[in-house]
């Protein structure tokens, strides 16, 4: 009984030992948060009635929103994900239904090189293609692309992403391996941010446009003086090239044209290319699959860059560099110019881009100076679609690049 | 009886145990994560948010640190000079470039802890440190010239990079092992071998080096996982006296 006693004793107490011994030991317990510390973030983008412009300054890391309605400039709002480099976010998307903006940044090589130490020369760095908020800009997500990302376009489903690369140090690079040469189609889940495919398409490819049911990419293939055909419906999409001349280019580093810049008629059966080279600018007929010859024009004073189409098919308009204008033209043979419009440094240096903006306005993107240049903001200017008067000017930030616009009531279909 | 006793004892012990819970605010976690050096998960941090940053200014003595303090952050209108207006993407910046951990790993508790550390460090109402701070960071670098004064150098070594670079000569004292020994390291690399195009010398070559390193840290083509001193924090003027302790033998 003794020892029975000392038994149940001896355990009664370990047990108590033990239990004492575990709650020597605090257990604290942390108070759930109420809602993120990092805040919960906006969903959607105000836009007044008139409409948002948002442009990228691509010297700077970050976009600028046009309020459309009061005249206002917004921002700059910082967009890039790299610490002190120069980012380049050129062109961009925005997707009402997600309440996002797409950007590929391309990490440039800098002009001046940082230092002495090895491996600058940030050209071969890995692109990023961010997704933003387009409310406030915080990231949703990213995903790395190749070198040098050029243009992107967003399919009218708006589930996939489509990136260029204008990489002519691949082309370079890989001199003696023509195959090696040619730059990559990326295409990235839109909702996931995951790059699914990737699909070398020609050299140093550049401006895109997707045909309106989004089955087939037009790109233009500056190396290999060729308008890119991409038929998307493939699970591997498939590849033409339609040379400019009629054959390849004797050095696909040193192009005779340059196909740069594209721009699509509204019915889709005229593909305007811009080459920067040659200073042609050239209608691509979609339905026969040929460059029109009766549509090729090099009376332009300035190189081409990225053009609109007037509503019904008749005209476009070419911002051009070099000479730098607004020029006014019939779509259709013999192409005739219009008008020619100059400007004032003030008022815009190295025009970009024109694109129609949902106030029936056109809105014509100017770089602004740079590079062995003094530097200057650039400026988007709004223009009497009839007249091409000025009816604003905005001042963004340095080399804007491109611009998308946001309306009230914009619905997207993701 | 004497069973009952003892059995009551035990069971006493164990619900007197079931009220040493304790409820913490997770910011008090969060603050614990901070002067972890292992927060990351990576082998090969050794950086805990505390070696670079400070609440208060004051906190920091004489140190100079390259990160700012985190006293109002929370409400800072932008973070790294402008280059982020999210207080979560700057903390990411930190995690993934200096700690090199996962930008995804930030998501979950430990992201909430430190998230919830930071905004108590910045009260409702408050104005202290909720101000933009500048930093400056130039892209090109150039050579300061041999002008400098190596003994004001040391003076500044002690201040802005032992916290990590440890003593200046020997490294005793260093965050890790990873952590280059000053000036040693860096002149057995850069006082020998091919010259860059445009750099005349080993000294200059050395002196840029530092320089560039110093500025950038860890970007700009530069590799490892060191911040970047900013102008504001060591001006020229002072990096010609630390860049004066580079010397080839």
């Amino acid at each position: 009984m003794p020892r029975l006693i000392a038994r149940t004793t001896r355990a009664a107490l370990g047990l108590a030992a033990l239990a004492l011994a575990g709650c020597g030991e605090t257990n604290v317990v942390y108070a759930p948060l109420d809602a993120s510390p990092w805040g919960s973030g906006c969903t959607q983008l105000a836009v007044p009635d008139a409409g948002l412009g948002l442009v990228t300054n691509s010297l700077m890391n970050s976009i600028s929103a046009l309020d459309l309605e009061r005249g206002e400039v917004r921002g700059p709002y910082p967009v890039g994900v790299t610490p002190l480099a120069e980012n380049g976010p050129h062109h961009l998307a925005y997707d009402p239904g997600r309440g996002a903006v797409f950007m590929p940044l391309s990490f440039p090589a800098p002009a001046l090189a940082p230092g002495p130490h090895a491996e600058h020369g940030a050209a071969s760095v890995p692109g990023v293609l961010v997704k933003r908020a387009a409310c406030d800009m915080r990231l949703l997500g990213r995903v790395d692309v190749d070198p040098n990302p050029g243009d992107m376009v967003l399919s009218p489903d708006r589930r996939w992403l489509y990136v260029s690369h204008f990489d002519l140090r691949r082309a370079l690079e890989n001199a003696n391996d023509p195959p090696r040469q040619r730059s990559n189609l990326v295409i990235v889940n839109a909702e996931t941010m995951e790059r699914v495919r990737s699909v070398p398409v020609c050299v140093a490819a550049h401006g895109m446009v997707l045909s309106a049911d989004g089955n087939t990419l037009f790109m233009a293939c500056y190396g290999d003086d060729a308008v890119g055909v991409v038929d998307l419906r493939p699970a591997v999409p498939t590849v033409r090239l339609v040379y400019i001349t009629g054959q390849p280019p004797a050095r696909v580093t040193s192009p005779t044209h340059g196909p740069y810049s594209l721009g699509l008629s509204p019915d889709g059966e005229t593909l305007w290319v811009g080459c920067t080279v040659s200073g042609a600018l050239l209608a691509y007929n979609t339905v026969t699959g040929q460059i029109d010859q009766e549509r090729v024009t090099r009376r332009l004073a300035g190189k081409p860059f990225f053009p609109e189409v007037s509503r019904d098919g008749a005209t476009l308009l070419v911002p051009t560099q070099g000479r730098d204008e607004l020029v006014r033209m019939t779509a259709r043979a013999p192409l005739t110019i219009l008008q020619r419009v100059s400007f004032t440094r003030d008022e815009c240096v190295q025009p970009h881009q024109v694109a129609r903006g949902p106030d029936g306005l056109e809105y014509l993107v100017c770089e602004g100076a740079y590079g062995g240049q003094t530097p200057s903001p650039g400026t988007v200017l709004a223009l009497d679609p009839d007249t091409l008067a000025i009816r604003r000017r905005y001042t963004v930030g340095y080399y804007p690049d491109a611009i998308v616009f946001a309306t009230p009531g914009q619905r997207g279909a993701p | 009886m004497i069973r009952r006793c003892l059995g009551g004892l035990a069971l006493a012990a164990l619900v007197s145990c079931a009220d040493e819970t304790v409820v913490a605010p997770l910011a008090e976690r969060g603050a614990a994560l901070a002067r972890d050096p292992n927060v990351s998960g990576s082998q090969y941090n050794r950086f805990a948010c505390t070696t670079c940053h400070v609440d208060r200014p004051a906190e920091a003595g004489e140190r100079i640190l390259p990160g700012a303090p985190l006293r109002g952050a929370a409400r800072r209108p932008s973070y790294w000079n402008g280059e982020t207006t999210h207080l979560r993407e700057a903390v990411v910046r930190c995690w993934v470039h200096f700690m090199r951990g996962r930008a995804e790993d930030l998501e979950g508790p430990t992201g909430d802890a430190l998230g919830a550390w930071l905004e108590s460090l910045s009260p409702n109402g408050a104005t202290e440190g909720t101000a933009p701070i500048a930093h400056t960071w130039p892209r090109s670098t150039r050579d300061l010239g041999a002008g400098g004064d190596p003994a004001r150098g040391r003076v500044l070594y002690q201040r802005a990079c032992a916290n990590c670079h440890g003593a200046f000569g020997s490294g005793q004292g260093r965050l890790g092992p990873l952590v280059s020994i000053v000036p040693q390291d860096t002149l057995a690399e850069h006082c020998q071998g091919e010259l860059p195009a445009g750099v005349p010398d080993y000294a200059s070559y050395a002196r840029q080096v530092a320089y560039q390193k110093t500025r950038h840290g860890s970007f700009l083509g530069y590799a490892g996982s060191m911040p970047p001193f900013a102008t504001e924090l060591l001006s020229d003027e002072e990096m010609a006296h630390i860049v004066a302790l580079f010397r080839c033998p």
